[in-house]
């Protein structure tokens, strides 16, 4: 192999192994910009432990990812809708988790939204709007923002500081069921599962999975199918 | 040192390309994690 051709190569590896260190998902604390978004707690043996992100759509129905809340020991779970969430000391509301029961029974379709029923409305928030049926398969979407928001990981230290965060990313497609996002200008990472996609003021969709690495395209369980509005209208009115 | 050189090289070389292509493709089923905390990180 030639001198030149051995330094290009390996400048090149150099480079790309390098890149995903910096690539971080970029957002922004929250503060009280996204009130209705939440932390889903769960108790796996120690009590309540973040779990997930959510957000409300009614005083009554938090909506998150059915692989949040699907393999629980337990349906009795919590919420949280402080900015910043402190073990011990943030104010948790009780509720109990309702899967869609068809989580990971159909192939195409995964099916991957929950409910917690909380158990007394939540007067002090303004819950955020669901989906008209189909919208995003309305001419337009793609030329859309989304704004991401959830208590996850903001980089890849994946460090959990409690603090909710956002982001906005750019449309990648739209598939029967997913909407899949890129992570520019941000994305999203592990804790930000059952967050909302929002478009103004409307869950579109939730955070469902990505790599594992928190880059690139993300996939988010859309909320304006037949399928998931089905799920959802057991739970709340759907428009 | 000069077969060794090569194998440096080649060795970084496809790291990168591993790389890059876990960082585009998405992982198993479609492929990627879930994101909840418990998933990983």
């Amino acid at each position: 192999m030639r001198r030149r051709t051995r330094f290009f190569l390996a400048g090149v590896a150099a480079l790309v192994v390098a890149a995903p260190a910096f690539a971080i998902t970029s957002g922004s604390i929250d503060g009280n910009a996204h009130p209705a978004a939440g932390l889903l707690l769960a108790d796996r043996g120690n009590g309540p432990e973040p779990e997930c992100s959510g957000a409300l759509v009614s005083p009554t129905v938090f909506v998150t990812a059915a692989h949040c809340t699907g393999k629980l020991a337990s349906d009795r779970v919590w919420v949280s809708f402080d900015t910043r969430y402190v073990a011990g000391s943030s104010a948790l509301r009780t509720g109990t988790a309702h899967t869609d029961p068809q989580w990971g029974v159909v192939k195409d379709d995964s099916h991957d939204v929950a409910v917690v029923v909380v158990d007394r409305p939540v007067r002090d928030v303004t819950p955020y709007a669901l989906p008209a049926a189909n919208a995003l398969a309305e001419a337009g979407v793609a030329t859309q923002t989304f704004t991401n928001v959830g208590y996850g990981y903001f980089d890849r230290t994946f460090t959990f500081d409690g603090y909710r965060r956002w982001s906005t990313s750019s449309y990648t497609n739209v598939k029967p069921t997913e909407l899949r996002l890129a992570d520019n200008p941000g994305g999203v990472c592990f804790g930000d599962s059952g967050g909302p996609r929002l478009l103004g003021s409307t869950v579109v969709a939730i955070t469902s999975m990505g790599n594992p690495n928190c880059m690139g395209q993300s996939i988010s369980y859309r909320l304006d199918t037949a399928g998931a509005r089905a799920f959802l209208s057991a739970f709340v009115a759907t428009p | 040192m000069k077969k060794q050189i090569n194998l440096v090289a080649v060795m970084l070389f496809v790291i990168a390309l591993a790389s890059l292509v876990a960082a585009v493709k998405l992982g198993h089923g479609h492929g990627g994690n879930t994101y909840g905390f418990s998933s990983g990180g």
